[in-house]
């Protein structure tokens, strides 16, 4: 009796998925004749009995007796202090004349940022549900308040045709003209509902929203609702979706689970971060950047990790040819989030049209990594892209100052970073290397 | 508003405000002003009439706080803050307190010590539960008491059974990886009793 039911296991969902795999495999029974994976046991999956009992190895990355205590390192429930944050802008480490400074504190678990029409500026959070909306007045004094509060898990935030969007896990909320009644938003059980064509899962259930103001879209991801599994055929993916009638069609195929993108306004074309797989070791899979050539593109999760090598099990059903490789491989567990190309004035001219991108940190990996801003060098075509640090200095080893989530654009071309660890909003402004070196 | 009621009917039991309050008809601001006015250890009084002197809760329904973890504690009242965490109970409590006045509450409850092991009195039970745990849930929830996931041993049967269907029916969300809703998903309501029973019956460390 007990032999016959899983314990509780961190993969889950096995029933879902594995209605998910039949339907992979007889879709794609011709191509299972893909190179063999470099390791794992052999799989007769023609067999009907397979799917019956998958043996119990099919479900993939659980946690392990290796990885035991590799809990989620602990989180700040409360904001660091103003004083605090300020002294830690110090230990932030640039570029030659850049400098780090405090742009607004206590913005609790500030995560996606955008702009309102009227220089407003709204901020989802982690798991804090709120957002908060942070204005400066006539003398340069920056207020932040909540301005609507109840979110499960309101990661996505967007501004887009004078509304503001809200990605809630299951649903997409929208406030037209916000920043006339700031301090009226209202309940959000009487907000309008934008879309909702969401299946209701809670693993990578948080979304991001990327504004597509050509075609007056929003990019949505619908994250894997697992590690590392055979998604079912609603996950697993990013949507387009329009306001306008609610209407939604497939940006993008086979990713894990992607909080962060945006639109290269140069050719209208959809970049985004990727998240890899954990517990399958400390420097695998890496984590990616991509690049969405033509809609609808398939980009491997979970058959080919790192864009070239098959998944020990997964990798039996499609080779890594039948994909769409990274831009750049960015490194395992670094957890790239939010992203943004540089187009303002203030920085040197080299830095124009670079990609930021905002690496959370791991919450697993025995030594941490990631915790920095990086800037990745590409044009728009995605050939040949290198990266090189741009913000370091979060991750102290045994203490951890913050952990960078989205990056915005400010009007004067310095660029905003939210952290949803110290709940604060720094700016990187370029300063020169003449006034950084007094 | 039956909740409400409840709030004021308590804050009266415990003779904390004034008469006239308690004759004014509660509403949710009222109850939430009552609750702000009072000095932290009245706002403990009234957290301990509920979950237990000790921290060890007698009321069905609502855990024992003894023992847990500062940031859990923490992470909990900011979610009943924010109404990330519905509860008709907890809200006018949690509306209106500080950043300051959490981390105080997360302290103090974390000072006490962690509840006894309750009597085992179905050890058919207890076995199958540690069947069906197998070590997993340790791996986050620490059995000493640390980082953000609650101690489990100890803690309240109807309570526990009633955590996992809440993250089972998407009306918690945990810390954001969604590891609990993963898990409670898999399970059955007798599943849920037999871990319910096996932590209950867990000492603490």
């Amino acid at each position: 009796m007990v032999k016959e039911r899983s314990s509780v296991s961190l993969i889950a969902l096995a029933g879902v998925s594995a209605v998910a795999l039949a339907i992979a495999l007889g879709a794609t029974a011709a191509q299972a004749a893909s190179p063999p994976p470099p390791t794992g046991p052999e799989y007769n999956v023609q067999s009907t009995n397979f799917w019956l009992h998958p043996p119990d190895d099919w479900w993939r990355a659980g946690e392990n007796e290796a990885q035991k205590g590799l809990v989620p390192i602990p989180g700040q429930p409360v904001p660091t202090s103003l004083a605090d944050d300020e002294k830690n802008a110090a230990e932030l480490k640039v570029p030659p004349g850049f400098k780090v400074t405090v742009w607004a504190s206590g913005v609790p678990q500030a995560r996606e940022m955008a702009w309102g029409d009227k220089g407003t500026l709204f901020a989802g959070s982690d798991v804090s549900g709120v957002i908060s909306a942070i204005t400066t007045d006539a003398n340069g004094k920056r207020s932040v308040k909540t301005v609507l509060k109840g979110f499960m898990h309101d990661t996505g935030v967007a501004f887009m045709d004078h509304t503001l969007y809200v990605a809630d896990p299951w649903v997409i909320y929208g406030w037209q003209n916000p920043e006339d009644h700031l301090d009226s938003l209202g309940d959000l059980k009487d907000a309008k509902v934008v879309y909702s064509d969401f299946t209701h899962y809670g693993p990578h259930n948080w979304k991001v929203l990327i504004p597509d103001p050509t075609d007056h879209a929003l990019i949505v991801n619908v994250g894997a609702p697992c590690s590392l599994c055979i998604p079912p055929p609603d996950a697993g993916q990013m949507r387009k979706v329009y306001p306008a009638n609610g209407a939604a069609e497939l940006a993008a195929i086979g990713i894990r689970q992607v909080v962060g993108g945006a639109i290269d306004p140069r050719t209208g074309k959809l970049w985004f971060s990727e998240n890899g797989s954990d517990w399958l070791g400390d420097d695998f899979p890496s984590d990616k950047l991509e690049l969405v050539d033509k809609w609808g593109s398939n980009f491997g999760f979970p058959y080919c990790l790192e864009g070239d090598k098959p998944e020990a099990v997964y990798g039996k059903l499609h080779p890594c040819s039948d994909f769409v490789p990274p831009v750049l491989n960015l490194g395992a567990h670094k957890a790239p989030l939010g992203m943004m190309f540089y187009q303002g004035h203030q920085f040197p001219s080299e830095y124009a049209w670079n990609i930021f991108v905002a690496e959370t940190g791991s919450w697993n990996r025995h030594v941490k990594t990631g915790y920095d801003v990086v800037r990745v060098i590409v044009g728009p075509d995605g050939k040949n892209a290198k990266e090189e640090p741009f913000v370091t200095g979060f991750n102290q080893g045994d203490k951890v100052l913050g952990r960078p989530v989205d990056i915005i654009q400010a009007p004067d071309g310095s660029i905003l970073i939210s952290d949803d660890q110290s709940s604060t909003i720094w700016q990187v402004s370029y300063v020169g290397a003449a006034a950084a070196a007094k | 508003m039956r909740f409400i009621g409840g709030v004021a009917a308590l804050l009266a039991a415990l003779a904390i405000v004034p008469a006239a309050a308690q004759a004014q008809k509660a509403s949710d601001n009222s109850a939430e002003e009552a609750f702000k006015a009072l000095s932290f250890q009245d706002k403990l009084s009234v957290c301990l009439g509920c979950h237990g002197p000790k921290g060890v809760s007698d009321t069905p329904g609502v855990p024992s706080l003894a023992g847990q973890p500062v940031n859990f504690i923490e992470y909990q009242l900011i979610f009943f803050r924010y109404d990330q965490r519905k509860s008709e109970t907890m809200a006018p409590f949690a509306h209106p307190l500080t950043d300051d006045d959490l981390q105080k509450f997360g302290e103090y409850f974390a000072s006490l010590p962690p509840p006894p092991a309750a009597p085992d009195n179905d050890p058919a039970l207890t076995e199958a539960g540690k069947e069906l745990d197998n070590g997993h849930c340790e791996i986050c929830h620490l059995r000493t008491g640390q980082g953000d996931t609650p101690r489990l041993d100890g803690q309240r049967e109807d309570y526990f059974v009633k955590s996992l269907q809440d993250y089972k029916n998407g009306l918690r969300s945990g810390r954001g990886l969604g590891v609990m809703p993963e898990v409670a998903y898999s399970l059955s309501d007798a599943e849920m009793r037999e871990l319910a029973h096996y932590f209950a019956v867990q000492p603490g460390h």
